[in-house]
């Protein structure tokens, strides 16, 4: 076996003095697909904060390592440069920076970060072309100023654009697919299947077994009350849709 | 958490050092302090003028003495002795500048430094310059090719000697001496500035431009400008000023005078950049300016735009008579104030014609202790049928001891009028730093790139070579940017 | 002409005839003196840049030339004034002419009190001298200063720590009577701690009259004063009405301000959010035909932490008319946290009417977030045209249009009795006044 990409281990986290993560484990290696799955406030959100850096959150206890790495310790640009990208549940507008330009600014500090040279201008508008076309945009969006204006399914395409373009090692997707009809569903979940690989894992924080009919995870994690009360495979999701949580969390209690 | 205030890219960004606050020691005719008639007798015989200046120099200036001091801008200063302000400077050379191998090579190096080259061929294509130090023009560039298609671009004491009848025909027409108290005392003491006359039918082949230095200590900057675009024709000008850091403040006092006949469009872009005083409030530029520009023709159009960087003080207000039929008045600003800058500024549309069109786009940046207001007139006479105006007023704060401001004021006097004003003001989000970041950017060019973000709706109004330096003004490099 | 300082000329007549043994001479005498420094604002001052009060002076220098003539005392009916039984009132009516309590309808409830100064019961002189106290330290202001000045009469609304009285709305109202008249009515109103009070303040009168009203609010931690205030005036009525109202922790304030009536009438309303999470909600209507010249200046002060306020404005000029909105929010050091929300929207029907706006912000602190937004133009055509096409003609559909766009600005009136009264004098004054280009 592998050693772990991610590791989180006992992790509590508190917002505002209240407890929301209340020891939770987990333990991703190259290449897998984590789905999970919870009621709402069941602290989902709060661990992909978390895992990318966002400030408001109290670790009181517990680690998080990534690569060997004490994540925790790592600032939120840091961690995107050691390849954890975060796609948001509301991505976030800035009116007047074009996509593009985030795009380059966020794509040449990760090569600087690597030691590498900046991407040629030609190389980079090849690239981020070609991400657009596997993503079904329109390449107008690469000169509108991020987020402004888009559509909720504009959002959600645009973070999987984003993803597309930085090639992450580790994945986040915070609810990418709420808010999205099933076509927006299928391209969003095409994209992230097209960047599937032995190196690449994927964390997918989702209410709805839906999206996990189109991206096949390798597991499922029941997160409830702060912690991780369940895990299996792909059919877990499938019991949780067919029964609830309420039967789920009921088993997990008794 | 990372806060704003204590984030040192932001303060890095926001705390920039002056670049342009060296001296170039070169030899002056400066005259002892003081305002009298005979300061002014002494001007006008200085420049040679003709009785009709002087005379209307002098009705400024005892006019001058019956005003006060305009007290509503939201600005503070303590008060200014006008007997301790020399009047004339201008460095020791043969009678006014003739061509560029007789100006002095100290001054040629004065604009190297400040990334101006006077030379023809070091200068980038397509813009053409008149340098104006302390009180004259040293010297105007291109002046032949422009001069090939009638148009006449150089100092205002040229245009004095050369153009009378024009100057004679349009100076004050905009801004009369009696408009107030800084106008007063500019029209009574004015020494140079930049005069443009674009004939009809005529599109002016390259961007014009004046860039304005304060050098000598104790002295005033009293520029005048005035750009004429005569029917169908079009001219695009630049402006840019820097003076030495020094402990006292010092006075500009400008006036700049448009008029755009019919058809005609004049395009007036600052970038601003007098030395701000230092961290504590000490020194800096008082930049107390009237700019104003007359749509007189049908159709015509003019638009300011301007970045406001510099200053301890900024008090100006560019506006635009819409007089002509169908004709459009557009301001674009950028003001940023740090440490202890204070800026005083924003536009007046006055709408007299039918179908008149404004657009007002204010971005306010304040950081530090400084003060950053917007003020602004937006004004519909009943004449003004279907008048439309639209004004967009955002403020960004950075650190809780600044202050941002926004004064509009609309006087609608016509019902088919429509006029429209949104503003906001708040601090860069959190959620906004902590997305880039997440994408891989560090703070400082998070907020670069924020920042940025905020003010492109006036950067893209600006010509390509001042977009560049407005923006590295603000620190941000948009090198090899793609789009 | 009036005379010069006539603030002593006529501080002389109102003494005279005051009738207030125990008014604090103190108090009056020191506001005759800063009026005697500052004297009547005029067009130098930035906050009287649309409002001259010329004409204003020329009708107190008239009343000054007939004071000593027995007034005509000819009074409006008090719209609404029907009080339920005595045993369970639907409401306190309260009737003030000339600035003096005239009469009182509806009995007071244990834990309300609502009165003149002059017939205070020995148990509430402590509390009342505190408000006066609080009512003199404020800053001063030049035409609350003439009000203290020329005082005949101080209005009190107060409640206990922990009482409401949602139930039983307070209405006051203000008469200016006699040809002419100059009235200088008072209100000092003290909403305990924790308490909830409904309170309106309508502004009516005779021909000739002329007023200069003050408010002032104080509302104490954790409490609610809905306020609703009407200007119904005359044709040719004048008004100046000053309003200061200051919110501690937790409190908060409802406000709507409808101006209907008068030749001359100036609001000037100040609202402090001078604790933690005060809020205050305020929305404003002024029609400004005919030849009424309508000024709203507003000024809502955030001076604590999280302090939220939001204010709408809504205005019509036609004919003569001029209608002035100048709102500012202003955010002190220290107001982390705190929202601020303004709009104001204005209709301009006719060639001779104006509108002037002048909507403001000053900040200073960061974290915030505020906007304001202003418009002055016509109805939507797309809507009128919508109308036309569902059989109305031109007249009817603006006139539908322009109801509804300032109907929206009574939202707020928790009174459905009286939100009704106001909707129905709009719909009549539209009805029959608005001329269209």
């Amino acid at each position: 076996m592998n050693s772990p990409l991610l590791q989180v281990a006992g992790l509590r986290v508190a917002v505002g003095g209240k407890e929301i993560l209340t020891g939770l484990d987990l333990t991703v290696r190259a290449g897998e697909v984590h789905a999970i799955m919870g009621p709402n406030g069941s602290g989902k959100s709060t661990l992909a904060h978390v895992l990318a850096g966002r400030e408001g959150y109290e670790v009181t206890g517990g680690s998080a390592s990534y690569r060997g790495q004490d994540l925790l310790a790592m600032a939120p640009e840091e961690r995107a440069r050691a390849g954890i990208f975060l796609g948001f549940q509301y991505p976030i507008e800035i009116p007047g920076v074009s996509n593009v330009y985030l795009l380059r600014s966020a794509l040449n500090a990760r090569r600087a970060a690597r030691g590498e040279s900046e991407i040629d201008a030609a190389g980079f508008l090849r690239l981020v072309r070609d991400k657009a076309r596997l993503m079904q945009m329109d390449e107008s969006f690469l000169q509108r100023g991020v987020n402004e204006g888009f559509s909720g399914g504009e959002k959600k395409r645009n973070e999987i654009f984003q993803m597309a373009v930085l090639e992450p090692t580790l994945a986040i997707l915070d609810e990418t697919d709420s808010g999205l009809d099933i076509d927006a569903l299928k391209v969003v979940a095409n994209g992230v299947n097209s960047l599937r690989s032995a190196e690449r894992s994927f964390v997918l924080v989702t209410h709805y077994q839906r999206l996990l009919d189109y991206i096949r995870p390798d597991f499922v994690h029941v997160l409830a009350g702060g912690r991780i009360i369940r895990t299996g495979d792909r059919t877990l999701a499938l019991e949780l849709e067919a029964g609830g949580y309420d039967q789920v969390l009921a088993a997990a209690a008794s | 958490m990372t806060s704003t205030t204590e984030n040192p890219a932001l303060e890095d960004l926001i705390g920039r050092r002056y670049a342009h606050g060296f001296v170039t020691d070169i030899e002056s005719d400066t005259v002892p302090p003081g305002l009298s008639e005979d300061t002014i007798r002494f001007i006008s015989a200085k420049k040679g003028e003709p009785e009709f200046l002087l005379e209307w120099r002098l009705k400024a200036y005892r006019h001058w003495l019956t005003l006060r001091e305009p007290r509503w801008a939201k600005v503070h200063h303590p008060p200014i002795d006008y007997q301790a302000i020399s009047y004339y400077s201008a460095p020791k050379a043969p009678q006014g500048p003739r061509s560029i191998d007789e100006v002095d090579p100290k001054l040629l190096e004065t604009y190297e430094k400040l990334g101006i080259p006077l030379h023809e061929r070091a200068r980038l294509a397509g813009v053409a310059v008149d340098a104006v130090f302390d009180s004259v023009s040293v010297t105007t560039t291109f002046k032949d090719r422009l001069s090939a298609v009638g148009v006449i671009f150089c100092s205002f004491s040229e245009a004095v000697r050369e153009h009378p009848e024009l100057v004679r025909k349009y100076l004050g027409t905009v801004v009369p001496y009696r408009d107030n108290y800084f106008a007063a005392l500019n029209s009574a003491v004015f020494t140079d500035g930049s005069f443009v006359y674009i004939p009809q039918g005529v599109r002016c082949p390259m961007e014009l431009s004046t860039y304005f230095r304060i050098n000598q200590a104790k002295t005033g900057q009293f520029e005048r400008t005035l750009i004429i675009a005569e029917e169908a024709s079009h001219v695009s000008y630049l402006e840019g000023c820097t003076a030495p850091q020094r402990e006292e403040n010092q006075l500009h006092a400008a006036v700049v005078e448009l008029v755009a006949l019919r058809d005609a469009t004049i395009k007036y872009s600052t970038v601003q950049n007098w030395y701000p005083g230092d961290e504590e409030g000490r020194g800096g530029i008082y930049n107390f300016v009237t700019k104003r520009g007359d749509c007189r023709g049908a159709n015509s159009r003019i638009s300011w735009t301007q970045v406001e960087a510099g200053s301890a003080i900024t008090w100006k207000y560019p506006s635009c008579i819409l007089r002509g039929e169908n004709s459009v008045g557009e301001f674009y600003s950028v003001a940023v104030t740090n440490n202890l800058q204070q800026a005083d500024t924003g536009t007046k549309m006055i709408h007299i014609g039918r179908n008149t069109r404004s657009t007002i786009v204010s971005k306010g940046i304040s950081a530090g202790r400084a003060q950053n207001a917007y003020r602004g007139l937006v004004k519909i006479l009943p004449t003004a049928e279907n008048a439309r105006n639209y004004t967009q007023c955002d403020s960004l704060l950075m650190g809780a001891r600044c202050g941002a401001h926004t004064f509009p004021y609309m006087e609608v006097r016509n019902p088919t009028a429509v006029v429209e004003h949104e503003a906001t003001t708040s601090r860069i989000g959190d959620d906004q730093l902590f997305y880039c970041r997440q994408r891989g950017l560090s703070t400082e060019d998070a907020v670069n790139l924020i920042v940025n973000g905020f003010c492109k709706q006036v950067f893209r109004e600006l010509p390509m070579e001042f977009a560049v330096e407005a923006q590295n003004l603000l620190n941000v490099s948009l090198e090899g940017a793609v789009g | 002409m009036l005379p010069e300082r006539p603030w002593r000329t006529a501080a002389s007549l109102a003494r005279d005839g005051a009738g207030l043994p125990d008014w604090p001479a103190e108090w009056r005498a020191s506001a005759l003196a800063r009026l005697d420094e500052a004297g009547m604002p005029d067009g130098s001052d930035e906050e009287w840049r649309y409002t001259s009060l010329t004409a204003w002076g020329q009708r107190w220098s008239d009343y000054l030339a007939a004071a000593g003539q027995p007034a005509a005392i000819t009074l409006p009916a008090v719209p609404s004034m029907q009080p339920g039984s005595v045993a369970r009132p639907a409401a306190i009516h309260v009737q003030v002419v000339n600035g003096a309590l005239l009469t009182q309808t509806g009995a007071t409830p244990p834990g309300l009190f609502v009165g003149s100064l002059r017939q205070l019961p020995p148990e509430l002189r402590g509390r009342a001298a505190e408000l006066l106290g609080k009512s003199a330290g404020l800053p001063p202001e030049q035409l609350v200063d003439l009000n203290s000045a020329l005082v005949s009469d101080v209005i009190l609304i107060g409640t206990d720590a922990g009482t409401s009285f949602d139930g039983l709305p307070v209405h006051i109202h203000l008469q200016g009577s006699g040809s002419p008249a100059f009235s200088h009515p008072r209100i000092l109103v003290d909403v305990a701690r924790s308490s909830r009070l409904t309170l309106t303040i309508e502004h009516s009168g005779a021909d000739g009259m002329l007023a200069n009203a003050v408010t002032q609010a104080w509302i104490g931690h954790g409490a609610h004063l809905d306020l609703v205030r009407v200007q119904s005036l005359p044709d040719d009525g004048m008004l100046t009405d000053t309003s200061h109202i200051d919110l501690a922790a937790a409190a908060s304030a409802r406000i709507t301000s409808v101006d209907l009536g008068g030749l001359l009438s100036r609001q000037s309303m100040t609202v402090v959010l001078a604790g933690a999470g005060s809020s205050a909600t305020v929305d404003g209507l002024f029609l400004a035909d005919d030849r009424r010249h309508i000024d709203n200046r507003t000024l809502l002060e955030h001076r604590a932490p999280g302090t939220t306020s939001r204010e709408s404005f809504r205005g019509l000029a036609d004919g003569h008319g001029r209608g002035i909105f100048n709102g500012k929010i202003i955010v002190m050091p220290g107001a982390e946290g705190s929202n601020a929300a303004l709009s104001n929207r204005n209709l301009l029907l006719a060639a001779t009417a104006e509108i002037d706006t002048k909507p403001e912000l000053e900040i200073y602190v960061d974290d915030v977030k505020c906007s304001h937004g202003a418009t002055t133009g016509q109805l939507d055509a797309n809507a009128l045209f919508y109308l036309r096409s569902r059989g109305l003609d031109p007249a009817a559909a603006r006139q539908v249009l322009t109801a509804a766009f300032l109907r929206e600005a009574l939202g707020h009136i928790a009174l459905p009795e009286l939100r009704e009264r106001l909707e129905a004098r709009l719909q009549e004054k539209l009805g029959g006044g608005v001329r269209h280009p």
